[in-house]
């Protein structure tokens, strides 16, 4: 009843909460905006990060030749793991001459990435592919480079490049590959090249079969840290597994000394440290920006119905002789406010959405720092169902607490007074 | 037939190690024609020639002791280089930078100041220690008959795992294709011509092409060059002092 009074009372008197109404759909729309994009950013970052360094949790080798010995203990343990979702298995060269040559140009690469096709052609395909795909298994011959090498070599599909590197016996090496792929990313992940893991293994000199890192994709519901905390417990008891590794000073630190321990496990947040203080400091301003918004929308909610209750005086009054109590008033009084709340909340959230939705048709790839926060060159906005909930929390908690001081001070009001001051 | 059989097994055994030490003779001669019993100094010249970009020239002082397997080298010019060095003992390199006074050490596989050239083109020549022949013809080189050599690396410390070279008659290397360990060709050396110096041979100059790195001019593929100029070649004794890191920091002052 006192919903359906408000309701009326709302659509009546619509035209006194105009400015606040815009105000609150902006605001929404802003704030929709900024949780979407913010989170956005992250997952993209993530699912490029997680493709870059073996997955969400890996696993690494300690040994002096870095292969992981006890492949089928780290399966057992990365597939009952919380949250694992797929499997990544990787040979990784880090030499300082990893270099591609063609055409007598070269460029170095901070990487070069044999990958087991057969459990990762699909996670690949999700790259930003300019031309060609991702590998199939069993193609020995291929290379999949990134538009930063493409770029410097003039690389186009099919041609043969000459990948230099050095075995595990110190003899220089190379390989003769064909560009079967040309990926876009930033240039924090774009040079890094991909190829057979067995191409690579043979190589290397490493026995076929031979992995430097194995890592797993968690479900986006799961905990890196967790899950990684899992993993070195479960793998401890089985092969000497150095403590969670936290950044990458400590892994380098491990690398250099190991403490006899085999294995180090080091989740995608360790690899992030960097990149996430820049996030969580990105996060921090929006929830600073948010948290001003409500308080000045609580500001300008209280101001306006002050204003409406000085306007209504008459009207509150007349409430209050039919028989109103002051209860039920500041009841209706607040449950305006709800509804204000409430429409502010859907049509600001509608906007909102449809701006986010906008922007994801824009190619964005033209800047070479954002490719690496997109997804195909596309900003792939998201707001989790969390957010949302908090977001009606918060407006309507504001909304009501804005309006709860003018409310009481009317319902203090005597009828008669009321009526009196009204004329 | 059974003792047929074993003579053959038995012929074959022996003849292995027989080629074997063949190979070895004929490597170890190559070396001897270009290793000094005594003390070696030289003016050295490389000159980079990347396509499309000035040429870029460095003189040093070099100073060999290849019964030591030591070498001493000082950059002379151009002023920007001026003495910085290499000092190589047994199987450590360090490289001197008088910026700074610091020694780092170095490898013998690391390029040359940037050039073509790596730091074991300026080391003895070691054929029959760091390699085996693998295969042999014969082959005209320019106005040069030679016996072409395919090497394979029997050390991981050489700087290619594989290379192929062209000998002339009177044992002297005129041309080398050094592979990596799959066989990509990755740099070819030519020496067209040697000066004697006593009972032994110096090249006048190494041309070395980078077969990975070049440009295409002109509508042609160049790729670069470094080449290596021996002048003033002297066998006066050196004195133990110059094969030392304060000799370096001694003569960079």
């Amino acid at each position: 009843m006192i919903l359906l009074l408000a309701w009326r009372s709302f659509l009546r008197q619509l035209f006194r909460f105009q400015v606040i109404l815009v105000t609150l759909i902006l605001g929404v729309a802003a704030m929709v905006i900024l949780i979407g994009v913010s989170t956005g950013l992250a997952v993209a970052l993530r699912e490029k990060a997680a493709r870059y360094f073996v997955g969400d949790v890996s696993v690494y080798s300690l040994l002096p030749d870095r292969s992981v010995t006890d492949q089928a203990a780290v399966l057992d343990a990365l597939e009952a793991m919380p949250g694992f979702q797929s499997l990544c298995r990787r040979t990784e060269y880090y030499g300082a001459d990893s270099t591609l040559f063609f055409g007598g140009d070269s460029i170095r690469q901070r990487k070069l990435v044999g990958v087991d096709w057969k459990i990762e052609n699909a996670s690949f395909r999700a790259l930003d592919w300019i031309s060609g795909g991702p590998l199939v298994p069993g193609d020995l011959k291929g290379i999949l480079v990134s538009e930063v090498t493409a770029d410097r070599l003039h690389l186009r599909l099919g041609d043969e490049v000459i990948v230099s590197l050095t075995t595990l016996r110190g003899q220089r090496n190379s390989l003769s590959l064909l560009v079967r792929g040309i990926f876009r990313d930033s240039s924090f992940f774009g040079y890094a090249s991909y190829l057979d893991i067995e191409a690579l293994n043979s190589a290397l000199g490493y026995e076929p079969g031979t992995i430097t890192a194995m890592g797993a994709i968690l479900r986006p519901d799961a905990r890196a840290t967790v899950s990684g905390a899992w993993l070195v417990h479960g793998l401890e008891g089985k092969v000497p597994t150095y403590r969670l590794i936290a950044n990458r000073a400590e892994q380098t630190q491990a690398m250099g000394n190991p403490e006899g321990k085999v294995l180090a496990v080091m989740t995608l947040d360790a690899n992030l440290a960097d990149i996430n203080d820049i996030l969580n400091a990105l996060l921090g301003v929006s929830v600073l920006a948010s948290g001003l918004f409500l308080l000045i929308l609580m500001i300008g909610v209280g101001n306006t119905y002050r204003m409406i209750v000085f306007e209504r005086t008459q009207e509150i009054g007349t409430m209050r002789a039919l028989g109103v109590t002051r209860t039920r008033l500041v009841g209706i009084l607040l449950a305006e406010a709800g509804v204000l709340g409430v429409v502010g909340l859907i049509v600001g959230t509608s906007v909102g959405e449809g701006l986010l939705q906008l922007a994801a048709l824009v190619e964005w790839s033209g800047n070479s720092l954002a490719v690496m926060f997109l997804n195909n060159g596309h900003l792939a906005p998201l707001v989790p169902a969390e957010a949302y909930g908090v977001l009606t929390l918060a407006l309507l908690l504001t909304t009501l607490l804005g309006a709860s001081l003018p409310a009481i001070h009317a319902a203090r009001l005597k009828p008669v007074d009321a009526l009196r001051e009204g004329e | 037939m059974i003792r047929f059989f074993a003579i053959l097994a038995l012929t074959a055994v022996i003849a292995v190690p027989i080629q074997a030490l063949e190979g070895r003779e004929l490597l170890a001669a190559i070396d001897r024609e270009v290793t000094f019993d005594k003390d070696f100094s030289a003016e050295y010249t490389v000159t980079q020639d990347r396509p499309g970009e000035p040429k870029s020239v460095q003189t040093m002082a070099m100073f060999r002791r290849d019964k030591a397997s030591k070498f001493t080298i000082v950059i002379l010019s151009p002023d920007v280089d001026k003495g910085k060095g290499y000092l190589k003992v047994e199987n450590n390199l360090w490289f001197y930078d008088p910026v700074g006074g610091r020694f780092t050490v170095s490898s013998a596989k690391d390029r040359f100041q940037n050039s073509n050239a790596r730091n074991s083109d300026f080391t003895k020549s070691n054929l029959a220690n760091d390699y085996k022949i693998v295969g042999m013809s014969q082959e005209m080189l320019g106005r040069f008959s030679t016996r072409v050599f395919d090497l394979e690396a029997t050390s991981d410390d050489v700087t290619f795992p594989k290379a192929r070279i062209w000998v002339t008659d009177d044992n002297l290397v005129r041309k080398t294709e050094d592979r990596s360990l799959s066989g990509q060709l990755m740099r070819t050396v030519a020496v067209p011509q040697y000066q004697k110096v006593e009972d032994r041979w110096v090249p006048v100059n190494m041309v070395i092409v980078d077969n990975l790195r070049g440009k295409v001019v002109d509508g042609k593929m160049r790729y670069e060059t470094t080449i290596i100029g021996i002048a003033k070649p002297n066998l006066t004794p050196v004195p133990d002092l110059t094969f030392t890191q304060g000799y370096l920091e001694r003569v960079s002052r």
